[in-house]
């Protein structure tokens, strides 16, 4: 064989996969692919099935060797943990209200610009802002114009003529505050989706529904939004994995608090695993979470695959 | 026949006269849209503008009401926040991003061109999964080996974000190049390293550059990694705020100011590279 003939041949098996071509392009494909392999399994696939394992034991955090494995008895615990259920259902709550205020107010934003008037660009631009600047910075400028005594928004309340009030400091209302900032950063990339959608979608059927007399109303309502439902889901499910994500923001703002009225899933696993360093326990719920992340995530590639392949 | 006529008729049949109140109905309806545009603007940018010009007031300065329009800019909280080792240690975890990039790209070209499934199904995974899942395991490994409150052990660490990252976008761009000019190459007695280094990598320059960015900000904004495995040797800027906010909240004009650091990096990264990063905030959602 010429040197030609062995490089028409590599040539040939670029095409095809290289399962059945060559044993040397396979082992090109996996030389490329190895540094990144190991390193993947070692910092990434060995710490979630050892995660697994710790929440099947009953460890302190404290020595090396003193484990003791229990089996179930994490998740039993769990199971009967109203701790557990609260902050689930808290989880639940945190998400399904941002999410829903996100996707609402991200769809108006890219309404907004998708039209063409002048200054339009600066508008997108600073609408991508809250998305890309660091969730902490956020939450701190957050924190301090939300404060009691001295935060702006509380001055513009007291300019108006109302008393001043601890928006992270009760209760009732400090999830409502966390939720506000996640809306804040979250609708962005709701209206980055949407404005995708809108541009990529075919004119023709909104002018027929306009030549048959539509209201625009109408034509949003029975012929926009339905041509818009895979880009709507695909925000949602993306924005469902990133609120149930969630940590910095709460962090900074509540750590959890007042009276446990923040404590999400995420929170709840850290505080556990690393103030307590009830690791064990903090194992199992922190798996708790992972399966509720895949379960979005599992749906969302089942969304893809209908709209996309 | 006569002439062609002259224009198509509008699909919407003939010309008629607007009705008299039409006009005011249009200019009531672009002045409604004006000011829908205009209170989004404000919403979004008036927590950067208190941050902002909070952070050039002295502190006794921050909290009047109404706030000063006018004022003499004071760098003195800057100057306190860029002398702290805190911010360049975040700098420097961040710019090893670069790593992530070295062992992402060979393995991003492999998946595309050769489809090592097994390698995109573990990024998508590791991509969708909450960091602290690793964290916990992590620590426990690291404690042992003695990695904890390293550098080294944050940069490898910092891996678990930005190698996902690279490779989920980098498969996208080597994917768009032609196979034809990989196979020419080929033909043409280039090696296999040599296609990749010579005929992929350059044609694939602006996908590289997008993703350097957009594994920097991720990197850059992380504070779970650094919370759990850092300590008081490589706290970063956050962490470091964190600390001191407790017992002094009311410094607003300093928590301005780290603010300020902190997203200023980012957002003018992200307003330079605007036309190219909505593409990438939205890969693997969109296409």
């Amino acid at each position: 064989m010429t040197s030609v003939d062995l490089a028409a041949e590599a040539a040939a098996d670029l095409a095809h996969p290289p399962l059945r071509g060559p044993r040397r392009a396979r082992l090109f494909a996996w030389l490329m692919a190895g540094p990144a392999s190991l390193v993947m399994l070692a910092i990434m696939v060995y710490p979630l099935t050892n995660l697994l394992l710790l929440s099947l034991r009953d460890y302190d955090g404290a020595s090396v060797t003193a484990y003791q494995w229990v089996g179930l008895a994490n998740y039993e615990a769990m199971l009967a943990d109203p701790r557990f259920w609260a902050a689930l259902r808290r989880t639940l709550a945190y998400c399904l209200l941002s999410v829903t205020a996100s996707l609402a107010l991200g769809t108006l934003m890219a309404f907004v610009v998708n039209r063409r008037f002048r200054g339009v660009t600066v508008l997108r631009t600073v609408f991508i802002l809250p998305m890309v600047a660091m969730p902490v910075a956020s939450a701190l400028v957050f924190e301090a114009m939300m404060n009691p005594n001295q935060g702006i928004l509380n001055q513009m309340l007291e300019a108006a003529g109302l008393p001043p009030y601890a928006w992270l400091a009760h209760p009732g209302s400090a999830l409502l505050s966390l939720v506000v900032l996640e809306v804040w950063m979250g609708a962005p990339f709701v209206m980055l989706i949407v404005l995708a959608g809108l541009q990529s979608m075919p004119q023709e059927p909104l002018e027929a529904a306009r030549i048959d007399g539509a209201t625009p109303l109408q034509a949003l309502w029975f012929v926009t939004l339905p041509m818009l439902r895979s880009a709507l889901a695909t925000a949602v499910l993306f924005k469902l994995i990133d609120t149930l994500k969630q940590f910095a923001t709460i962090w900074v703002l509540t750590e959890g608090g007042p009276l446990r009225s923040t404590e999400t899933l995420y929170v709840y696993g850290y505080a556990l695993a690393f103030q307590f360093f009830d690791v064990g326990y903090g194992a199992a719920i922190l798996m708790a979470l992972l399966v509720l992340v895949l379960f979005v995530s599992l749906l969302w590639m089942r969304v893809r695959e209908r709209a996309w392949v | 026949m006569t002439a062609a006529p002259a224009a198509p008729a509008p699909l919407d049949g003939p010309v008629v006269r607007p009705p008299p109140g039409a006009r005011l109905r249009r200019l009531a309806r672009r002045l409604s849209f004006a000011l829908l545009a205009g209170v989004l603007l404000l919403l979004f940018l008036f927590p950067f503008w208190w941050m902002v010009t909070a952070s050039l007031k002295l502190p006794r300065d921050v909290s009047t009401f109404p706030p000063a329009l006018l004022f003499t800019p004071n760098l003195d909280q800057y100057r306190a926040a860029l002398s702290e080792p805190a911010f360049w240690w975040q700098t420097l975890n961040s710019l090893v991003v670069a790593l992530g990039l070295l062992l992402g790209l060979p393995a991003a070209y492999s998946v595309a061109r050769f489809r090592l499934r097994i390698v995109p199904l573990t990024v998508l995974v590791v991509r969708m999964i909450p960091g602290v899942v690793f964290m916990l395991p992590l620590f426990l490994v690291y404690r042992q080996l003695g990695l904890l409150d390293t550098h080294a052990g944050l940069i490898v660490a910092h891996l678990i974000i930005t190698l996902p990252l690279a490779i989920w976008i980098m498969m996208g761009f080597f994917e768009d190049v032609p196979v034809e000019v990989e196979q020419a190459a080929l033909i043409d007695g280039c090696t296999r390293w040599g296609v990749f280094w010579r005929v992929a990598l350059p044609l694939s320059l602006p996908g590289m550059s997008v993703t350097a960015i957009l594994a920097f900000i991720t990197s850059w904004n992380d504070l779970v990694f650094v919370l759990i495995l850092g300590g008081n040797d490589t706290r970063t800027l956050p962490a470091s705020v964190l600390s001191y906010m407790g017992f002094d909240t009311l410094n607003f004009a300093g928590i301005a100011a780290s603010a300020t650091l902190l997203s200023a990096p980012v957002v003018l990264l992200s307003v330079v590279a605007q036309r190219w990063l909505v593409g990438g905030l939205t890969v693997g959602a969109v296409k």
